[in-house]
């Protein structure tokens, strides 16, 4: 039926926010009126807006120091140089301070002298880089493109990069494989074999000319990063992880590395694995909106609600987003604070309030399963009502996540006993090209069981089966649990409209799920009954009903069981039959459309009467 | 910037006198530049003078009279613990030598009507001419066998001072002289003004920065330890590590470090920031304990980076030398100078003997050899791996 379960709450945390500009508009009418704005947070985000220390600011000044402090040497080396006007050596210590002092000009001119005395291909070279520095790069292509490529290793890496930069990989690839065979165990040739082995799809290739750099350099954090970059293309993400935990043990300051770990970490449910290192950056490092969002996305995953909302405080005392006011909803729902969820979700609102992108109808999500959990379904109603108003592009059914807001829709309503207009809807998600899979797999699978228990409606039961049937292959992995249960119901029409084989061959897909689930189960159970083995059906029943969490679903099976067991004493024993009708239509908080099947059952069978 | 009044007067009295203190005659101004008002050293006005007592010529360190330093505690601290550092050394060879004492030399100011006097303390030590800066400089015009064996000598004058439990603090080229005495060199580490010894008493709370040359300062020393004299010793070896480097490069140690490590200075801030105790030895293991983790990813400079006049067949033993000199955790800097000194008489005796040279080299190439072989034979495999 459509009454499934609630969606679940955002899953988890969604970490790449984006900056939206706050546009706060209250309307009196609104059914969120009365909930109230999230003061206490806004303070005190804003105070901790001004402590966020950041090693980058420290380091800056540590810049700032060198320059002061080479100045007095640059200028005792100027005073000195006339004694070595002479020596290469000299004019490049010049150069050297110059570029301390941050003269890039200077330094260019110095160098120029030391070439001039020095032959020396290392000036060559420093020349080149100065011209990087100062943003000349098509001067510094045509300076290191006169040197011997033959021999000069370090010539060959640098016009590669300048390949990589307009894209000609062919030729970078030329470059680089000269300066491996000028040099094959050195670091940087294989660094850059190996990336360009990735841009080429070839990571098990790229795997090796990463460990060759390793060899070379063992403490580089950069080129672990790069393996793991390597691992996760080969699909081998235990490898990536261990690669990346040694990037960040060698520099636990290496944040592109952090980053990617706390991806795959929470992509495999490691999240533990990644907290350490995501708390030990942000001793050093408060102004990285992205590592606060990881931080708090994997305190959130192994319950450590708390720290998490305080990671989630800190990101957004950087940047304001509604993505982060969000995320601050889910992180206070699963801590059961209800009201501060609500607060934050409404917020989070307010900043797409005019666009009405995206996070605003996530937002609008999360505040109507909020709404649902606490079962206050007409608010509820009346509120996402409002929502699909201001849904002018219909971004709600094109999106699996935001789609939640019809399927809650959709099940209110049947909550609410008005299952004809649920079932409307739900054909209507059927007939939309834009509505996005899970929705469609929804409105089939509670179309299947609506049509199902009314008798006039089997035909368009068995109809929608065999449609579902035929879209069941195009199904997205993600939504498998969906999936499931779309085949579950699949199976449980063919069953009950005595089409017993092709209910097997639909019941065999999850047949992993019987004994396991409920509903699998009773279908199973239902298959029996109409092969006539009756002791075996019960006692499935009575296994499906034993395996069901809910009480609403155990009722529902059992229901099915009494209608079942009517159905078999129907010719044999019809007191008996009646007895079981009558025990599903008063069944305690039955479901009302098996309760209605049971009585037109009651009234429309003769024998009984 | 130009001299003060005070100073100038300074300078115009003295250089006016026929005889200071009744020996020293011709006093000149040596530590600044009149052309560009540039002026060498932080603490004093140095002046070269003829002692007509030791018949030698010598250097006159007065304090320096700017208003702006006449009051300033840590400076008149540091110029009477130069002092104090220097009459610990009297007689100590392969050390900077007093000629005399701390004196007084009376400056008579005249203000409108009124004359004042003006005391100011100087001494007098000794006046080594020759500079070791060609070494660094012209690198190319000595050999490495000059070269090391100038390192050895400006080893074993540190030596001497950590032998004497004083920590020299601000060591480069420019503050190293020497002097050829039976046709053997001798090199003498100068101004001591950054000195301090393992038990002399901090001259200030909490210093903001190192002191001495940046260039040639440790991590410890940027980083927090500057005032903490458990650990100067290992900040000497820094700076001889940068030294060497600078022998036989053409960059300064500096910037190679920097350019291998883009996150040098990111980790000493990182470091310094967790440094929260109060006492030297707190102090000392805050900064071990946060550079532990943050330190793993250093990776070293060789002796031989790009440009470098190395010798190939002594690489080794001076890398080896490097490391033990420069690495980032001091705890593993070497523990004394007497072992540097003893693998740089082995690099000299390697470049001294053909055959050992040979023998080195031709080491040192079957290594290369071998890792290159190492990573053929895989290459093969994998090629072999995707053709089955």
């Amino acid at each position: 039926m459509f009454l499934d379960k609630i969606p679940e709450d955002q899953p988890n945390l969604l970490v790449i926010g984006e900056n939206v500009e706050l546009v706060i508009s209250e309307d009196e009418t609104n059914p969120l009126a009365f909930i109230l704005p999230p003061t206490e947070d806004l303070s005190e985000m804003d105070w901790l807006s001004n402590k966020n220390f950041s090693l980058k600011d420290l380091t800056s000044s540590y810049d700032e120091k060198n320059k002061d402090a080479f100045s007095d040497d640059f200028e005792n080396l100027q005073r000195k140089i006339k004694k070595f006007d002479d020596s290469p050596v000299a004019f490049n210590r010049l150069a050297n301070l110059a570029v301390l002092r941050g003269d890039l000009s200077l330094e260019a001119e110095y160098l120029q002298r030391a070439s001039e005395l020095s032959s020396d291909v290392f000036f060559a070279h420093r020349k080149g880089e100065n011209l990087i520095s100062r943003g000349l790069n098509r001067e510094a292509e045509i300076a290191f493109s006169k040197l011997d490529t033959s021999t000069d290793y370090y010539a060959n890496l640098r016009l590669a990069s300048f390949e990589i930069w307009r894209r000609d990989y062919d030729k970078a690839r030329a470059l680089v494989a000269n300066a491996v065979k000028l040099d094959p165990v050195e670091y940087g040739a294989r660094l850059f074999e190996g990336a360009l082995r990735l841009i080429d799809g070839e990571p098990a290739k790229a795997v090796h000319s990463f460990r060759i750099a390793i060899d070379d350099r063992p403490n580089s954090s950069v080129a672990y990063t790069n393996l793991a970059v390597a691992y996760v293309q080969l699909s081998l993400d235990e490898k990536a992880i261990a690669s990346l935990k040694r990037a960040v043990a060698l520099n636990p300051l290496n944040a592109n590395a952090l980053v990617m770990l706390a991806d795959l970490t929470f992509k495999v449910g490691q999240d533990q694995d990644a907290v350490p290192a995501l708390r030990y950056y942000v001793q050093f490092e408060q102004k990285s909106s992205a590592i606060w969002a990881r931080l708090a996305r994997a305190l959130l995953e192994i319950r450590a609600y708390d720290e998490s909302i305080d990671a989630l405080k800190r990101q957004g005392s950087i940047e304001k987003s509604s993505a982060i006011w969000n995320n601050l909803g889910v992180a206070y729902h699963r801590k059961r604070d209800h009201g501060k969820s609500l607060s934050a979700f409404k917020y989070a609102m307010t900043f797409d309030n005019e666009k009405k992108g995206k996070n605003f109808f996530l937002a609008a999500r999360n505040i109507a399963i909020t709404l649902a959990n606490e079962k206050q379904n007409e608010g509820l109603l009346k509120f996402i009502r409002m929502i699909f108003s201001f849904d002018e592009e219909s971004l709600i059914i094109r999106d699996s996540t935001l789609a939640d807001l019809v399927s809650l829709y959709i099940q209110t309503l049947a909550h609410m006993g008005e299952i004809s207009l649920a079932a409307e809807i739900s054909e209507s998600m059927l007939r939309n090209q834009n509505v996005v899979s899970s929705l469609r797999i929804f409105a089939a699978t509670g179309l299947l069981s609506f049509y199902s228990f009314r008798d006039k409606e089997q035909d368009r039961a068995l109809q929608l089966a065999k449609e579902s049937a035929e879209w069941l292959g195009l199904i997205d992995k993600k939504d498998v649990r969906l999936k499931e249960r779309l085949i579950n119901n699949i199976a449980y029409v063919f069953a009950d409209n005595n089409r017993v084989p092709d209910a097997e061959i639909f019941l065999s897909k999850i047949s992993h799920l019987i004994h396991k689930e409920p509903y699998p189960t009773s279908v199973l159970g239902l298959i029996h009954f109409r092969k006539g083995n009756v002791e075996k059906a019960t006692g499935l029943y009575d296994e499906a009903v034993h395996l069901a969490l809910d009480r609403s679903d155990k009722t529902r099976i059992r229901q099915k069981l009494y209608i079942e067991l009517s159905n078999y004493w129907r010719l044999s024993d019809t007191a008996r039959a009646k007895r079981f009708l009558i025990k599903a239509i008063e069944a305690k908080n039955g479901d009302k459309e098996l309760i209605n099947r049971a009585r037109s059952l009651l009234l429309n069978s003769p024998a009984i009467l | 910037m130009a001299l003060d009044a005070n100073n100038q007067l300074l300078v115009d009295t003295l250089e006016a006198a026929p005889l200071v203190d009744g020996r020293y005659e011709n006093v000149k101004l040596v530590n600044y530049n009149s052309l560009n008002d540039v002026r060498r050293g932080c603490l004093s006005m140095v002046f070269g003078a003829f002692d007509t007592i030791s018949q030698k010529k010598v250097a006159l360190k007065f304090y320096d009279l700017s208003p702006a330093l006449m009051h300033d505690q840590y400076r008149r601290a540091a110029f009477f613990r130069e002092h104090e550092l220097l009459e610990r050394l009297i007689t100590v060879d392969r050390c900077l030598q007093l000629v005399s004492l701390m004196s007084t030399f009376n400056l008579t100011v005249k203000h409108g009507s009124a004359t004042l006097t003006l005391p100011c303390h100087y001494f007098a030590v000794e006046w080594i001419d020759n500079e070791v800066d060609a070494f660094f400089l012209s690198a190319n015009k000595f050999s490495a066998v000059d070269k090391l064996r100038l390192f050895n000598e400006i080893v074993l004058s540190v030596e001497t001072l950590h032998n004497h439990d004083i920590f020299h603090r601000d060591l480069k080229a420019d503050n190293l002289r020497s002097y050829t005495e039976a046709l053997k060199r001798t090199v003498v580490a100068i101004d001591l003004g950054t000195a301090a010894r393992l038990d002399s008493g901090k001259i200030q709370i909490g210093y903001g920065s190192h002191v001495g040359a940046r260039g040639y300062a440790a991590p410890e020393a940027i980083g927090g330890l500057t005032d903490n004299r458990r650990v100067a010793k290992y900040t000497d070896m820094y700076a001889l590590g940068c030294l060497l480097f600078e022998l036989f490069n053409m960059d300064y140690y500096f910037v190679a470090v920097r350019r291998k490590n883009h996150a040098f200075d990111t980790v000493i801030a990182a470091i310094a920031s967790k440094i929260t105790g109060t006492t030297d030895i707190e102090r000392e293991q805050d900064w071990c304990t946060a550079m532990t983790p943050l330190a793993g990813g250093f990776t070293p400079v060789s002796i031989a980076e790009p440009g470098s006049s190395v010798p190939p067949g002594v690489v080794a033993i001076l890398d080896e030398i490097l490391s033990s000199l420069t690495n980032f955790d001091y705890r593993r800097r070497a523990h004394t100078l007497a072992s540097v000194r003893q693998r740089v008489w082995s690099a000299l005796r390697v470049l001294t003997n053909e055959q050992e040279y040979q023998r080195k080299l031709t080491q040192a190439r079957k290594l290369k050899q071998l890792r290159r072989e190492k990573v053929a034979a895989r290459e093969a495999k994998i090629s072999s791996r995707r053709v089955a």
